[in-house]
């Protein structure tokens, strides 16, 4: 039983995502200028919530509260590192946007029905984060994809968005039937749908059998997540407005990754899936890493971009590095949340030339990268001893990245310009880097569970030193034949969406302009 | 009225067929220096009700309000009975006009049709129509991406065509959309796109007229046609040759023969496409349409010109202390009014706001952006007059920022970039743009060494300017020069709130420019032996009247003399004042609901750094005349932001010169802004660009609405709408010029191009002469009732 100062938290854990869910339901009966209010400080009062909720996590560890009376099913929600950081993510990437849609959405015919969906959906998202029940993730994970298609219905009208939807509601039902799938297989194993009773069990030893599980689960995340090839429903869902994208790509896209951390006891036993995982994150990563490159519009290239991020997301869970998983979906919300809502900003930026990569930067960048990442290793075996360093493949996008960041600038601004400006630069991202993985190892289940196999190191490590000679010799090969055949088939993102549209368009005829 | 075209001979669609195809395509400006454009300008050689027929075969739609909207405008008695009368008579009565209208509505025609309109029609499920604009968009979207995609398209040199002819050749795209052999079908097409353009029309066989045809085939691509007209365009004025829209439309000919090729075979296909005619014209409904608009602009028209009669005779002031030069610009008439009530000794005029200043400005970053009225190719070429070390500190930085950009969006970083530093955003996702309104810190402007910067340049350039301005005597001891710009965060359409006469820039450069030769004394000497004496005790300063907040920046406060510290600082409350004001009138129309000055100060620049603000002001919205008059004519009048007003005085100008430049300059950029507004109001499909909250800007150039598909043309659907009804009433423009209808009439006679306006019905004109208005029309000049 819980003491009455815990049950007072229970209900604050209980309310921070009812207060979106109800805001919905009353925004149906609204005037637009009150609903809009009403949205706003519902997602308000749930980030206030939240940012509550993660002080009392850090000071009195997780919180478990049941919904049921003791004796029946039990049913809980769930307070833990994890439950904490989505809860505030989502509540203030919600409250973010819904402020954005107000003014946004000014004179919209739909307003109301737009500021009900949107906290509905902010609301499922919320359950999901904290729930502690299988069948509550279910529920709620179904919940957010349902009330997300009626957003993306805003224009009803418009034969694009009804296409787009579709799309996005087959591929969602199947990641719905692989959830269930593997919820009702933990069920029969364990006989209970508690996450606190399950994940006990398999620290207890109780792990056999749990494969198909977490194969199911696997295919759940990477359908979710707009892994390589169910991808291609993403970058089609720009006709919905901005701030739909905006909550999508930074709240909702990342379920898949949140729901592999969340339930990253069920791999222990079944690395194999996990290892699946970091191949289709990699390749997802380094395809939709290439595609974007070639976009010529704002909203299609963050959609590119938000896939391969979703890759990379993927690829430290299957490493099993699930902490820096979870702060990768923080920190890349965070980020296209911004990019979104500044869609319509740049059209002054001068017009780019493609600035060679000189060998001498090059040299220099490489330099740098060597000094900083070197300098960090050495400073978290110093602050933290005890702790596991991070791998060399976990460093390896880092110091590639830092090579060719200070190479850019030196290309740009000269050799001077890359240590003088660019040296204090990548020592403060490396310091980032550092503090990011003592957080992310602080996290629970953030230490590795997986050991992959050599050949999927190298072969990780092989996408990203590819990616990064792509990018170096670009400027190079781009006009030559083997340049301008990759674009061609780059832009069109290697026909798998086109391929994936008319298969729609025979499962679900007449989806498309009639 | 049909064109049932015969079996064509071979070679049939000539040189000049297609040429008359492509000039009937308006260019569309870049969003960053987005100026308004008629979108009828490729129809003005035809009379306003051909063009309506012209445009409803290639469109499906009247480019006038719909007979919904007329009926409307009747019964809420916008259209009052009493106009209707006027435009009815014994064929046409009242009665019958009324009638029509309930017969027209929901009517909308069948346009002309591409093979693939065609198909789209006969097969159920096919959407090639979408599918074809998508591709070419595509392709269109690379070959001319500014600033958007890292990957740099790899196709350069070999023209439009060309370039699409070699991509497709590898693009399996259209194959993967159920268009077979296409690939091959595109390496076998000629290399010259004439070439394509006649084999295509051979293989496509259209039994329509081949100029609507033709133009067509462009309308369905009218986004990306309009920036390869503008393109064409800007070639054209500086002597260079451009085919890249005669490319455009081989590259959509190739398409729909393709889809010929590929699909026409099909059952009853080959003779249903042989028998597809054009669209039926239907002059009679057209007609009483016309009638309704005619009705609908001549109530505004009797208004206006009641209150322009109703003018006082001036008085004859002595010296202003203070005189303000302002853009014509519409909403400059708000400020201005409130300006001249907030100081009595300050005299105001209008004039196109670049001041006779005609530069290209070259930005710090290199690039060169003219800052004069299209129609002119700036002579003067003008930087901003920085020193070396600044320059170098400028261009430091901006490599800088690309590289940290390049990390951002570059295969081998972004992940990295995201991780390490993407949880910087949260502080930055709620916070409004910047506080700072642009241009205000910008460096002065200097013209570059050289012939243009020489002091006859510059004497020529203000004396011109004066003249044209008709501010040759009494100057005051102070004298503003005020250029314009709008100020909003995160939106793509934010040069087309600029100023229009500096090439869709704000006014700043200009102003200063021409500040800064008036207060040189050489310069001053040469305008005194040309007969425009400047006092010695006048100082001209430069202003930046920012149209979100109405605030207006001062430029070189410093320089004005102490001896003018008395006018400078009742000038400065004035247009404090004067902002107050129009603020207050402004908030009504923007539901901005604040009774407090400083609440409504904090509401106005809010709208202008706020990124999620889709309405930041109403820009030109609602304009509907132009008066070319002395300001006594209207001064103290409230015309609610509505009209251009310029200044001219016909006496000073015996030889017509100045009524000539005002009717072949400012008239007709006026009559682009207008009809963009009306054509964007009328028919927001075709000519407008959609919804804001869909936008995806494409390359930096122009923005698709959603996914992809064609670039949009027009101004936004929130830049006329308020949510609940339009802001724009579809009236074409009323010109009112102060001056003997013999001399309009003279000064027309050599302006063939400007006539055509007046006398195709795009445009109405007006004559005040002798305390009467005389409307000119086909027959004469009639007074207006």
């Amino acid at each position: 039983m819980l003491g009455p100062m815990e049950s007072k938290l229970g209900l604050l854990v209980a309310a921070m995502p009812l207060l979106p869910v109800l805001a919905g339901l009353l925004c149906r009966r609204s005037s637009a200028r009150e609903a809009g209010v009403l949205a706003i400080l519902a997602a308000a009062g749930s980030f206030l919530l939240a940012l509550i909720l993660v002080a009392v996590v850090l000071v009195g560890g997780p919180l478990s509260v049941p919904l049921t009376p003791s004796g029946a099913e039990p049913f809980s929600l769930r307070l833990d590192g994890i439950a904490a950081t989505m809860a505030l993510l989502v509540s203030f990437l919600g409250f973010t946007v819904l402020r954005f849609s107000k003014p946004y959405l000014a004179g919209d015919l739909r307003q109301a029905r737009f500021f009900s969906w949107m906290s509905l959906t902010l609301g499922a998202v919320l359950v999901l984060a904290v729930s502690g029940n299988l069948l509550l993730i279910w529920i709620s994970w179904v919940a957010v994809s349902l009330s997300l298609h009626r957003l993306l219905l805003h224009f009803p009208e418009r034969k694009g968005a009804v296409f787009s939807a579709r799309k996005k509601f087959v591929v969602s039902r199947l990641a719905d039937a692989c959830l269930l799938g593997a919820v009702i297989l933990v069920h029969r194993q364990f006989g209970t749908w508690e996450l606190e009773r399950i994940f006990a069990a398999i620290s207890a030893g109780q792990t056999q059998g749990l494969s198909l599980t977490a194969a199911l689960l696997v295919g759940c995340a990477c359908l979710k997540s707009a892994q390589f090839p169910f991808h291609s429903w993403l970058p089609d869902t720009m006709e919905t407005p901005t701030p739909v994208s905006a909550f999508m790509h930074a709240g909702i896209v990342n379920a898949g990754g949140f729901l592999i951390v969340r339930l990253s006891p069920v791999f222990g036993s079944a690395p194999e899936s996990l290892w699946a995982l970091a191949v289709i994150g990699s390749l997802t990563a380094a395809f939709a890493a290439v595609v974007m490159l070639a976009q010529p519009t704002v909203k299609r290239a963050l959609a590119f971009s938000t896939i391969a991020q979703m890759g990379f997301m993927m690829l430290q869970c299957g490493l099993g590095a699930f902490g820096l998983a979870l702060t990768h979906i923080v920190a890349h919300s965070l980020y296209k949340a911004h990019a979104f809502l500044h869609a319509g900003s740049g059209i002054g930026s001068s017009p780019r030339t493609a600035i060679p990569l000189k060998t001498a930067s090059l040299g220099v960048g490489a330099g740098v990268a060597m000094v900083c990442s070197g300098i960090g290793f050495v400073l978290l075996k110093f602050l933290f001893p005890t702790l596991p360093p991070p791998t060399a493949l976990q460093a390896l996008p880092l110091v590639l990245a830092l090579t060719y960041g200070v190479a850019r600038l030196g290309s740009g601004a000269g050799v001077r310009a890359a240590l003088t400006r660019g040296l204090p630069v990548a020592a403060g991202v490396t310091a980032l880097a550092v503090l990011f993985h003592r957080v992310s190892i602080g996290f629970p289940g953030g230490i590795a569970h997986s050991h992959p196999p050599g050949w999927i190191s190298l072969f990780v490590a092989a996408v990203f030193l590819g990616l990064f000679l792509f990018q170096v010799l670009l400027w190079r090969f781009r006009t030559l034949p083997f340049g301008r055949w990759l674009h061609v088939h780059s832009l069109n993102g290697f026909y798998v969406g086109t391929y994936a549209n008319r298969a729609l368009d025979r499962l679900w005829p007449k989806s498309g302009a009639s | 009225m049909t064109h049932p075209m015969p079996v064509l001979p071979r070679e049939s669609v000539s040189e000049a067929t297609i040429a008359a195809a492509l000039t009937r395509i308006p260019p569309l400006w870049p969003l960053k220096h987005f100026v308004a454009v008629n979108p009828f300008l490729g129809l003005l050689h035809q009379p306003f009700a051909e063009a309506c027929e012209t445009l409803r075969k290639v469109t499906g739609l009247y480019p006038l309000p719909s007979p919904h909207e007329y009926r409307d405008f009747w019964i809420r008695g916008i259209i009052p009975l009493s106009d209707l009368d006027r435009v009815a008579d014994a064929e046409w009565t009242r009665e019958r006009l009324v009638e029509a209208l309930t017969a027209l509505d929901g009517v909308r025609s069948t346009p002309v049709s591409t093979f693939a309109d065609f198909l789209d029609r006969q097969v159920p499920g096919s959407h090639w129509g979408v599918l074809v604009v998508e591709e070419i968009s595509k392709w269109c979207g690379v070959a001319f991406d500014q600033n958007q995609a890292i990957w740099k398209s790899p196709w350069m040199g070999s023209g439009l065509y060309g370039d699409w002819k070699a991509a497709a050749s590898l693009d399996r795209n259209p194959e993967a959309l159920g268009l077979r052999g296409f690939r091959k079908f595109v390496e076998a097409l000629p290399t010259d796109s004439l070439e394509c353009i006649r084999l295509c029309v051979e293989r496509l066989e259209p039994s329509m007229d081949l100029t609507d045809f033709l133009h067509r085939e462009l309308a369905t691509i009218s986004g990306w046609a309009g920036h390869l007209q503008y393109r064409v365009r800007e070639a054209g004025m500086r002597g260079r040759r451009d085919d890249s829209l005669r490319d455009l439309l081989a590259i959509r000919l190739a398409f729909d023969a393709a889809l010929k090729s590929g699909f026409g075979n099909g059952p009853g296909l080959s003779e249903g496409w042989k028998s597809v005619r054009s669209p039926k014209s239907d002059p009679g409904s057209l007609e009483a349409l016309l009638r309704w608009q005619r009705a609908y602009e001549i109530g505004y028209q009797r208004n206006l010109a009641r209150l322009l009669m109703e003018a006082p005779q001036p008085k004859e002031s002595g010296r202003p202390s203070v005189q303000a030069i302002f853009c014509i610009d519409v909403r400059s008439e708000v400020f201005r009014r409130h300006l001249e009530a907030a100081h009595r000794g300050l005299q105001t005029i209008g004039f196109a706001g670049f001041f006779g200043f005609p530069v290209a400005h070259r930005s710090l970053t290199g690039e060169l952006g003219s800052r004069c009225p299209v129609l002119l190719v700036p002579p003067v070429e003008s930087g901003d007059g920085l020193g070396e070390a600044e320059v170098r500190t400028e261009r430091a930085a901006r490599a800088e920022s690309e590289a940290w950009r390049a990390v951002q969006y570059s295969a081998a970083s972004c992940f990295s970039f995201v991780e390490t530093v993407g949880l910087g955003f949260a502080g930055t996702l709620n916070r409004p743009s910047g506080g700072i309104a642009p241009h205000c810190g910008a460096a002065r402007p200097v013209l570059q060494p050289g012939d243009a910067a020489s002091l006859e340049t510059r004497a020529a350039m203000a004396e011109g300017a004066l003249r044209n301005m008709s501010l040759t005597r009494n100057f005051a001891r102070l004298v503003l020069i005020c250029g314009h710009g709008s100020q909003s965060a995160n939106n793509p359409y934010a040069s087309g709130l600029d100023c229009g006469a500096c090439g869709g820039h704000a006014g700043d450069v200009n102003a200063r420019l021409a500040a800064d030769a008036l207060n040189d004394p050489e310069v001053r000497r040469i305008l005194a032996v040309r007969g425009i004496p400047v006092p010695g005790d006048t100082c001209f300063v430069a202003g930046l009247h920012n149209t979100t907040t109405d605030e207006v920046h001062l430029f070189e406060r410093s320089e004005v003399p102490a001896s003018h510290h008395e006018e400078l600082l009742q000038l400065q409350r004035a247009l404090f004042l004067a902002g107050e004001a129009s603020r207050r009138e402004r908030a009504g129309t923007l539901a901005i609901g604040v009774d407090s000055e400083k609440g409504r100060w904090n509401a106005f620049s809010r709208r202008a750094a706020d990124i999620s603000e889709v309405r930041p002001e109403w820009g030109l919205a609602n304009n509907a005349a132009f008066i070319a008059a002395p300001r006594h004519r209207t001064l103290g009048q409230a015309l609610s932001g509505r009209v251009f007003l310029h200044d001219y005085d016909a006496a000073a100008d015996p030889e017509s010169k100045v009524l000539t430049l005002i009717l072949c300059a400012p008239v007709v950029v006026a009559s682009w802004i207008n009809l963009q507004y009306y054509g964007s109001r009328v028919n927001p499909d075709v000519l407008g660009s959609g919804n804001k909250v869909l936008h995806n800007v494409v390359g930096g150039i122009g923005v698709v609405e959603g996914n992809g598909g064609d670039l949009r043309v027009g101004l936004p659907l929130q830049s006329i709408h308020d949510g609940e009804k339009f802001v724009h009433e579809p009236r074409r423009l009323s010109v009112y010029v102060e001056a003997e209808t013999a001399r309009i009439d003279q000064v027309l006679e050599n302006q063939p191009s400007v006539r055509q306006l007046f006398d195709h019905g795009w445009i109405h004109l007006f004559s005040i002469q002798n305390g009467i208005c005389l409307r000119r029309s086909p027959t004469g000049w009639d007074p207006v009732a």
